[in-house]
């Protein structure tokens, strides 16, 4: 045998001896350290693992959405379910041997920690995936195994949860942030009410000063002049309140149209007219060119009149002294067409859409600036939608016009001639008690009842009118609903109760709300009028109370 | 310092041979992981081959049994079978300490 042949064999013995050895170790270690054998089949190797009793609860752990771990006792990952796999986006082999804290935010490490060194116990957390994002987790540990203890953990993904609780607190908010805007829009409502109530007295008693000065005062041009400034600067006033209320009124759909079939030539020349002497005393122009045939709508005759009277008034406070309105009406089909055309400082292509919106003026132009609340064109918008059609504006730019355009629906009902002729202002002379707290209204309204012929008595307050009213009852008791302390609605019942119906009795109020109506209609009133009153109205009133009981 | 570390940057090769996630492989791997860790300072790779998907990759190392670490560099090629729980008998396997 060469030393090479030697070299050779004892190579190989060494390789014998090394495999036999690797088969020593692999049969020594079946019992112990392996659970899975290769054998060499037919159609290549084949693996046997050994199957546990415990494999159902393995397939259950592999399943499971939640993430399932064991711990060493040292805190690495000793093993962990397909569940985490998903939370941390790696593989078993990414995951295996490394520390547990190194898989949740920095902050929350040291309570982890803690948790573990209990080995028992809940934590919520933020678990932080591969790619860096971060997953809310609801950690769940328990102990394992002998001394030192394996740590098992369950964790639950709470992001679906996270969300849900952050969409309900959302919610909450909103529901508090509305019902917060709600209360705050009442408010706004009642301030707007108690306002115009407050604001209708003075107006009302300017009026009836104004009256009285008409036939007591000089009938000289100047303070005729005055008088009449002071009149239409109170009624102006007055108009302003109205549609300030209006639009509030009609944002809270409290507003009730009393529709009828009406001829809206019949209104527009109405309203027109209503406002020639107004715009032709600013220089401007007026022309107004309606159909011969009548157009009928579905409308409520005052608030149709408002409306057009409000785009007139729009179009005399942009429309310099030289200018033109014209007002046009013409039937297209089944809708009314309605134009009201200015010359005056026309509107920018993109504020189109918003002059509608309440408050808003054209503000580009300050040195322009006509003064108003900016709520006219809001209301005209408002009603107009309330009868079911629609309004648009257009203009050819800045210093080139505007039109608007009133669009309504077209009636096939017969329209009934409904214009009312002003009852006639001569009554005969009636016993008039006025209960009212306010010295001036008192003293103006019955000055001007005198004025006209009635004999009038007065009283500050409910108790003395009552007393008075029993004592010598009277044709007619005017009560002021918003007495101090015996309200009028109060003295009202009183007075029906002890009178009965002999008495007429008429109710002043600040308020219009339907439901103040309903009130003093209950309580035993004839007549609701709301203030300003000038004793004309009332008179009228009266009067017309007397031809009703005749007839 | 061990006679294998010492050499200095030998970039270790390693192969877990596993059949699923047994027990046995899932220790392991937990147990091949910490020792590298503790013994080889980041210089390793680890391998996982599942011959519950690949059987045929059994042949190439000649595995009988399962789990197998199968040492591939630095060469000479070592096998150790079985959880390497044993790490004393784990480390001469690896030759990084002298048997005694």
């Amino acid at each position: 045998m060469s030393a090479i042949e030697r070299s050779q064999t004892r190579d190989a013995l060494e390789e014998l001896r090394a495999r036999l050895r690797a088969a020593q170790e692999a049969l020594d270690n079946v019992r112990g350290e392996v659970d899975a054998i290769v054998v060499e089949g037919s159609g290549g190797p084949e693996v046997y693992a050994v199957v546990n009793a415990d494999q159902p609860y393995r397939t259950i752990v592999e399943e499971m959405q939640q993430g399932a771990l064991v711990l060493t006792p040292t805190g690495d990952v000793f093993y962990c379910n397909r569940g985490f796999e998903n939370m941390v986006g790696r593989r078993l082999e990414g995951v295996i041997g490394l520390p547990m804290t190194g898989f949740v935010a920095v902050a929350d490490r040291p309570n982890l920690e803690t948790l573990l060194a209990a080995g028992a116990g809940r934590l919520e957390t933020v678990l932080r995936a591969a790619d860096g994002t971060e997953m809310p987790v609801y950690v769940t540990a328990s102990r394992f195994g002998g001394t030192p203890a394996h740590v098992c953990l369950v964790v639950t993904d709470l992001t679906e949860q996270k969300r849900q609780a952050a969409r309900e607190a959302l919610f909450a908010k909103e529901q508090a942030a509305r019902a917060e805007a709600e209360a705050a829009n009442r408010a706004k409502d009642q301030f707007l009410n108690m306002l115009s109530h407050e604001l209708r007295n003075p107006i009302g008693v300017i009026l009836n000063g104004v009256e009285v000065l008409d036939q007591t005062g000089s009938q000289e041009g100047g303070p005729v002049r005055i008088r009449e400034v002071i009149r239409r600067q109170a009624h102006h006033l007055g108009k302003l309140l109205d549609d300030l209320l209006d639009v509030a009124r009609v944002g809270q759909g409290k507003i009730n149209l009393r529709q009828r079939p009406i001829d809206l030539a019949d209104v527009v020349s109405t309203a027109s007219e209503d406002h020639r002497s107004k715009i032709e005393r600013a220089g401007i122009s007026l022309t107004v060119s309606l159909p011969l045939a009548i157009v009928g709508v579905e409308g409520d005759r005052t608030r149709l009149v408002q409306t057009i009277g409000n785009l007139l008034d729009n179009a005399r406070k942009w429309t310099a002294a030289g200018g033109r309105i014209s007002v046009s009406l013409q039937q297209v089909g089944h809708v009314a067409e309605m134009r009201v055309r200015d010359t005056g400082i026309g509107i920018e292509p993109q504020m189109l859409g918003r002059i509608f919106d309440l408050f808003w003026q054209a503000q580009s132009s300050p040195g322009r600036s006509a003064g108003g609340l900016g709520i006219g064109l809001t209301l005209v918008r408002r009603l107009v939608e309330l009868h079911g059609g629609s309004i648009e504006a257009a203009s050819d730019g800045p210093g080139w016009g505007s039109e608007f355009i009133v669009r309504l629906p077209v009636t096939k009902a017969s329209v009934s001639d409904e214009a009312k002729p002003p009852a006639p202002l001569h009554a005969a002379s009636q016993r008039v008690l006025l209960i009212e707290d306010n010295a001036d209204a008192r003293n103006m309204v019955s000055l001007g009842l005198e004025l006209l012929g009635q004999t009038v008595s007065t009283a500050s307050n409910g108790e003395t009118g009552i007393e008075m009213a029993l004592a010598d009852p009277p044709d007619v008791v005017i009560v002021d609903i918003g007495l101090p302390g015996l309200d009028g609605y109060e003295v009202g019942r009183r007075l029906r109760k002890a009178l009965g119906a002999r008495v007429r009795l008429v109710a002043l109020t600040g308020y219009s709300q339907p439901e103040d109506r309903r009130r003093v209609r209950e309580t035993g009133f004839d007549v609701h009028l709301v203030k300003p009153v000038v004793p004309a109205d009332i008179l009228r009133e009266m009067t017309t109370m007397e031809t009703k009981d005749t007839s | 310092m061990t006679p294998a570390a010492r050499k200095g940057a030998v970039q270790w090769n390693l192969r877990l041979y596993v059949a699923g996630q047994t027990p046995k492989c899932i220790t392991a791997f937990a147990n091949l992981k910490k020792l590298c860790e503790d013994r080889l300072g980041g210089n390793y790779s680890i391998e996982v081959i599942d011959l519950l998907k690949k059987p045929q990759l059994a042949s190439g190392d000649q595995i009988l049994a399962i789990p197998t670490l199968v040492r591939r560099l630095p060469t000479p090629i070592k096998k150790i079978i079985g959880d390497l729980s044993d790490t004393e008998r784990v480390l001469v396997g690896l030759d990084l300490v002298v048997k005694k």
